[in-house]
């Protein structure tokens, strides 16, 4: 093992060498630099660790750190600390190091072992982005290879829908009852198998394109939608209603408007009573996150679908009950997640459902730097 | 009197279900006049170069076999005799860069195909409305 | 509505300096199935300006659509037709006109010069509004306007 001691004093210097020589078990070479601009002109020199005081002639505190990674991102760090700075070396963590070992305070064992822990770790970090480079290409291809599917099965869905309409309108009374039968079923297929294309076709598209962030006024959202949907509500007597403020969130309208908007409309869709009622309403805020809840009086879910029905095209129902491609929560649960946020359910049979939605509230900074929800 | 009727349209489109979908919508549409069909590119730019053949309009896809749509538009707005004839380009696709390229280009408006024929007559009817009832056109040459 | 959603209004600048026309434009517009924002200019310096977005015009939406009058003080439209054709950043935007002039000549020279349309303004109120109508009906329903050249590049990569 090769390691590249930063350190500028001569009797630290030492005395580590010789407790890294004395504990390790397998051979240890270990070269000296006192001062940074020294230790990053020998970096590429095929080194596994770095032992780095941040304490040096030509360079201070955290920037000693960062010139370092910056020099060799592939070298595990161990930063070496006075006891007086463990502020700084817990922001040195934060910046990349591997570990810190303050000096007096260790000897040959822990210091052997932090520095074997540090290598193994460093490596692990690697191969985990690796993982994650490969897993978003991966998914990046999928999305396109089924937004191109989607888009080329317009063209043969069209020649479908017009030609059978064209016989409906032609041939009609040329038919008997069993034939007008089949040509309204086929009528009925293609525009079932257009609502389907133009979802897979929503669904693929929301990962193409990256969210364009901004502060969502999510009352404004709800209240679009019922405005839009106003006919509907009537017809059905159905009463939505948006109970006390609504935070605004850091998002992408669009986005905001596919959870919502499915979520609503599931809740007056999947309701048998004599008035259907939704509500929207805030359920938490914490940490930077808001909880929304959508609430329905409507017909509930059993616990083993509840599951199920997040993904695309899965029906619960017959077609005659309840019509739709089954798309809806797959969209509106997508559409969360690519916002960071998540979406989920509480549900039972006859009792309603509550979704639950969870996105960034909106500080006013619309910093991104946060951990997913 | 609805000058749609009237009207030559030049339809550029190598997908024969939306010909026969395109002429039945004309029909329907009451565009009684000629309505020339080219197959692929070339045969696109020999029939705009035929002078006995004076279009007024140009519904053209973009994506046509042996030359490609956007070729087709460049040429006719190159050319001497049809730098002003209106072409609207007519694709599947709805992709940002077609339809970019498609105005840079020279062409007059962009639409996305209909997939249901009753959006496709609803579109004609608006489309045929502005353009031969209310946008005045150069005179063919 | 052939047209997918922007999911913001569709932003209009119309070039036109008589308030009457602009007055009768907007409430057209207002009235429109699209939402659109209309937003006008009394002549071509200042709609360059607009398109630049230079001075008090610094917080200018692009435009997806314009509608430009002829006749027009200071810079004549022929000309501001003209520039905004020939300017990389803009040239892609359908430019409608939309104007008194009936003669062939303009016609022709302003397809010449790369107009997207020539609409002639009646002077009849309910026709001018039918008009307006109908330019709505189609550039904002049935079309697909282009999108602002950073945006489609960064979709090509």
């Amino acid at each position: 093992m090769r390691v590249m001691l930063v350190e500028d004093s001569s009797g630290d210097a030492r005395l580590i060498e010789e407790m890294l020589r004395e504990a390790q078990v397998a051979p240890v070479e270990v070269e000296q630099a006192n001062c940074l601009a020294g230790a990053l002109e020998r970096l590429g020199d095929g080194f596994d660790v770095v032992l780095l005081d941040l304490g040096l002639p030509d360079s201070q505190g955290l920037e000693t750190l960062l010139r370092t990674r910056e020099q060799a991102p592939h070298l595990p760090i161990v930063v070496l600390t006075g006891f007086d700075d463990q502020e700084q070396a817990l922001q040195a963590l934060q910046l990349g190091a591997q570990d810190y070992l303050i000096k007096g305070e260790f000897a040959g064992a822990p210091l052997s072992r932090t520095i074997r822990y540090a290598i193994e770790r460093h490596q692990t970090e690697g191969m985990l982005r690796q993982t994650l480079a490969e897993l978003e290409s991966r998914t990046a291809e999928m999305e396109t290879f089924t937004y191109s599917v989607s888009h080329d099965l317009k063209e043969p869905l069209r020649g479908l829908e017009a030609f059978s309409r064209f016989l409906v309108e032609d041939y009609a009374d040329v038919l008997d009852d069993q034939g007008r039968d089949y040509l309204n079923r086929i009528a009925k297929a293609s525009a079932r198998l257009k609502d389907m294309i133009e979802e897979l076709l929503t669904l693929a598209r929301l990962g193409r394109r990256p969210p364009q962030l901004e502060r969502v006024n999510i009352r404004r959202v709800v209240e679009d939608f019922l405005a839009a949907n106003e006919m509907r509500l009537k017809e059905s007597n159905a009463e939505a209603l948006i109970e006390g403020a609504l935070p605004d969130v850091l998002a992408d309208l669009t986005r905001v408007e596919q959870v919502f908007g499915n979520l609503i409309g599931n809740g007056l869709k999947f309701n048998k009573s004599a008035r259907p009622s939704v509500q929207v309403g805030l359920a938490d805020v914490t940490g930077g996150w808001v909880t929304f809840f959508v609430r329905d009086n409507g017909i509930g879910i059993a616990p083993e679908y509840q599951e199920r029905i997040f993904g695309i095209f899965q029906r619960l129902h017959i077609r005659e009950e309840y019509e739709g491609t089954g798309a809806g929560l797959a969209i509106a649960k997508r559409a969360a997640e690519a916002l960071g946020g998540r979406v989920w359910l509480e549900s039972e049979p006859g009792a309603g459902s509550t979704f639950y939605v969870c996105l960034p509230l909106w500080e006013g900074s619309g910093r991104i730097s946060r951990k997913r929800a | 009197m609805n000058r749609f009727r009237r009207a030559t349209i030049f339809l550029a489109e190598d997908n024969p279900d939306d010909i026969e979908i395109a002429r039945r919508a004309f029909k329907r549409a009451g565009l009684g006049s000629e309505l020339i069909v080219a197959r692929d590119g070339e045969e696109a730019l020999r029939l705009l170069a035929d002078e006995r053949l004076r279009p007024d309009f140009v519904l053209l896809d973009i994506k046509l076999p042996k030359i490609d749509g956007f070729e087709v538009l460049a040429q006719i707005r190159a050319s001497e005799r049809h730098a002003a004839l209106p072409v609207v380009v007519m694709s599947a696709s709805s992709r940002e860069e077609d339809v970019l390229r498609s105005y840079q280009l020279g062409g007059n408006s962009y639409v996305q195909k209909p997939v249901v024929f009753q959006e496709f007559m609803e579109a004609l009817e608006i489309m045929g409305s502005y353009w031969f009832k209310v946008a005045r056109l150069p005179r063919s040459r | 509505m052939v047209r997918e959603q922007l999911g913001r209004p569709v932003e209009i600048l119309l070039i036109e300096d008589n308030p009457g026309d602009v007055r009768l434009t907007r409430e057209a517009f207002i009235d429109g199935k699209v939402w659109n924002n209309l937003h006008n200019v009394p002549d071509g310096v200042e709609a360059l300006a607009f398109l630049d977005r230079r001075g008090e015009y610094a917080g200018a939406p692009r435009p997806d659509l314009i509608l430009l009058d002829l006749n027009l003080p200071k810079r004549d439209g022929r000309e501001i037709l003209a520039d905004i054709k020939a300017d990389g950043r803009f040239a892609a935007i359908p430019v409608v006109v939309l104007t008194t002039s009936r003669t062939e000549e303009d016609v022709l020279r302003s397809y010449g010069l790369h107009a997207n349309c020539y609409v002639v303004k009646p002077i009849d109120l309910d026709q001018f509004i039918k008009v307006v109508k109908s330019i709505e009906s189609f550039w904002l329903c049935i079309v697909q306007l282009p999108p602002a050249m950073e945006s489609a590049a960064g979709r090509a990569a």
